[in-house]
């Protein structure tokens, strides 16, 4: 379909701000400009939670901004931990002991089907299906529950630190793990029968929101937004940390580019975690799970990323030798796919706008830091 | 993984021979990281030389830092490459450095289209000015925000 | 042809996802009326904090390692303690986790809300209690057939 072109005669556009009080907007403002039903362009106006925390964690020593650097996704929290971590431990030359990396690497595999099913059940509701709104959010109480066992905490766990991990596994844990991602994996063909073969997902969903492979690599986009397009990143692959480089799996895509493929790499990325979870279990080594590490930023200079559930979480710190970094500079995956919002928009119609945008997995919080 | 660093070290040789007088520092800082410090005036072209003769096509981010006791900020693009499949780990941090008083800069906007919203983070945190930048409107702050750039080193906030 | 056959289709995953829905309607939901019903918690749960008063020297490091500055040391007699402001505290247990004496203990009390903000400085005597037992638990539990659901705790 095409739109009509703004500057024919006669033609004019009509600004909409679908705002953060939208409950189809999420924590974010987006200015969109109609042309009748068809989107001509869409801005994202960022910027309603950013709290500041490049200044906060200036101030604060690297063990006080744990908290700190974990919020900004709560739903991901152990992977953004992960690359605060990976980035002092880089400066100062301490490498955890084994177990501690496969432990790492455990809590972070459950955090990324805990926000691939957060972000399910947020997509479900846009497009209606309060079915599944209610399904995801449930099961990632299996989840949840199992996390509390491991670490003390639901959602924001302070697991890592410099060095190691602050707990080991409890008794009991891989037998009830195991028995639970079995049933997961039952449950994921259910959300594909109720919902991703359901005419009424996918007549609304293919073809709709394209980012092509090119504009995908020039925009810098990250994550599933860009093994949606076609491109097979990833960096438990191709940069492997922690235990990634002893386990095996596979990076999903998708060479379709619309919403469709976005959401079925989300699929294919849960399933992939909940065997990774019974293989890390299965080859996991015994040992001590922490090393000491001082509460210091040697001098130098590190650029430390991780892949987190929506993409490359990096920091680039520089140290100067105190407690605290000199800079830290924070950029989490929804920042870098906030560039791909405004092309993903273009020509859909605004029916078809929740479907679209939500498709990338965009976290307000976690780009506004 | 081997820690021999051979890729690094030709991409270094190569940069050094194409632009023998513009760079001033190209160093392998340990395993699939590398620094490139060059003058303002010629980041241009050796960014389009980085897209177009080595496939450096992802922009990965763009930081600013503030080095307030040198008298400059550095402004630092983190680029990876997905053309060449061999590079895939390769971080190459393309490095500035503009005198605090008058922090004047060339956008790259044009060469890579999403470095755009970094850019717009450091004009209005640390006040840089960067020309031919599609749209310097504030990002994160308010609109309505008149106070001094907040990520300065000068500026507090009442710290815990 | 094929506008037949993939309106065929669509029907038979229609039907399919309809049925997958409605075999649920049967089901016992997992919906805990709290605080009748309460969820036990699991065993290394991050809760409130228990002080060990004869063991607690007053160094300062809780409160210097404190992420949200929520610790306060107070003076009793000639010796120190902390007062913790509840109020701020994120549960992160970096306090318990650095205190060179292991004075400070993990609890599982998470229900501590209380009317006003003034309620929620605990004095160190009040962080010494131990905490109170609850009953009425029940468990999250995965059972082949049935499924997911909260049960009542045996045994306990």
């Amino acid at each position: 379909m095409q739109a009509m072109s703004p500057t024919e005669p006669g033609a004019q556009t009509m600004t909409l701000s679908v705002g953060p009080q939208h409950s189809g907007s999420g924590h974010m403002r987006l200015i969109v400009e109609l042309d009748g039903d068809i989107i001509v362009s869409a801005m994202p106006d960022p910027g309603y939670v950013h709290r500041g925390i490049e200044k906060i964690i200036e101030l604060r020593n690297i063990i006080r901004s744990i908290p700190v650097i974990e919020r900004p996704s709560i739903i991901d929290a152990s992977n953004l931990n992960h690359a605060w971590v990976k980035a002092i431990e880089e400066l100062q030359g301490v490498e955890p002991p084994a177990r501690g990396q496969y432990l790492r690497c455990l809590i972070n595999e459950m955090n990324r089907i805990m926000s691939h099913l957060y972000w399910l059940s947020i997509y479900g509701v846009f497009l209606g299906h309060t079915t599944m709104f209610m399904w995801p959010l449930g099961d990632r109480e299996l989840f949840i529950d199992l996390a509390e066992s491991l670490t003390g905490a639901r959602i924001t766990y302070s697991y890592l630190v410099p060095g190691g991990v602050r707990r080991d596994l409890p008794k009991g844990f891989a037998e009830e793990a195991i028995k639970r991602t079995k049933y997961f994996e039952k449950r994921l063909d259910e959300y594909e029968n109720i919902f991703f073969k359901n005419p009424l997902f996918t007549s609304r969903a293919k073809g709709i929101g394209i980012l092509t492979r090119e504009r995908a690599i020039a925009l810098g986009s990250t994550g599933p937004t860009l093994r949606g397009s076609g491109i097979d990143r990833d960096l438990r692959k191709d940069e492997p940390y922690a235990a990634y480089g002893e386990l095996d799996f596979k990076v999903h895509t998708r060479p379709g580019g619309d919403s469709y493929s976005r959401a079925m790499v989300h699929m294919d990325e849960m399933r992939e975690s909940s065997q990774l979870i019974r293989q890390i279990l299965e080859k996991l080594p015994s040992g001590p799970v922490r090393r000491k590490a001082p509460i210091v930023v040697p001098r130098g200079e590190t650029y430390a990323r991780v892949e987190s559930a929506r993409g490359e979480c990096s920091f680039y710190m520089i140290g100067e030798g105190g407690d605290k970094p000199y800079r830290a500079r924070y950029i989490t995956g929804s920042y870098r796919n906030l560039a791909a919002i405004p092309e993903v928009l273009k020509g859909v119609r605004l029916a078809d706008m929740p479907t679209s945008w939500w498709s990338i997995d965009y976290w307000p919080v976690e780009a506004d830091r | 993984m081997s820690l021999a660093h051979e890729r690094e070290d030709s991409l270094v040789k190569t940069l050094k021979e194409s632009f023998p007088s513009d760079i001033k520092e190209a160093t392998v800082v340990r395993r699939s990281r590398i620094n490139l410090v060059v003058a303002p005036d010629k980041i241009a072209d050796i960014a389009v030389f980085l897209r177009d003769k080595l496939g450096y096509d992802h922009p990965s981010g763009v930081s600013a830092v503030d080095y307030n006791r040198e008298g400059r900020f550095e402004i630092v693009y983190h680029l990876s490459s997905i053309k060449t499949r061999d590079q895939q780990d390769i971080v190459i941090n393309l490095k500035e450095s503009v005198p605090r008083n008058s922090p004047k800069a060339v956008s790259l906007v044009s060469v890579w289209p999403g470095v755009e919203n970094y850019e717009r983070e450091s004009i209005e945190m640390f006040g840089i000015q960067f020309e031919g930048h599609p749209r310097p409107e504030k990002l994160f702050l308010n609109d309505n925000w008149d106070g001094p750039p907040p990520m300065r080193k000068e500026v507090r906030f009442p710290t815990d | 042809m094929a506008p037949i056959v993939g309106k065929f289709k669509a029907a038979v995953n229609s039907w399919v996802a309809y049925s997958a829905g409605l075999r649920h309607l049967f089901h016992k939901p997992y919906t805990l009326r709290f605080p009748e019903q309460r969820y036990a918690v699991e065993a290394g749960f991050r809760g409130r904090h228990l002080l060990h008063l004869d063991r607690c020297t007053g160094c300062g490091i809780c409160a210097w390692i404190c992420p949200e500055k929520c610790i306060t040391i107070v003076q009793r007699g000639d010796r120190w303690f902390p007062q913790y402001f509840y109020g701020r505290c994120c549960f992160c247990h970096f306090c318990t986790d650095y205190c060179p004496e292991f004075a400070l203990e993990e609890t599982v009390e998470y229900d501590i809300a209380e009317y006003t903000r003034e309620l929620l400085v605990w004095s160190p005597e009040r962080l010494a209690k131990p905490p109170a037992k609850k009953d009425n638990k029940y468990v999250f539990s995965v059972n082949g057939s049935r499924g997911a659901s909260q049960v009542p705790e045996q045994g306990h």
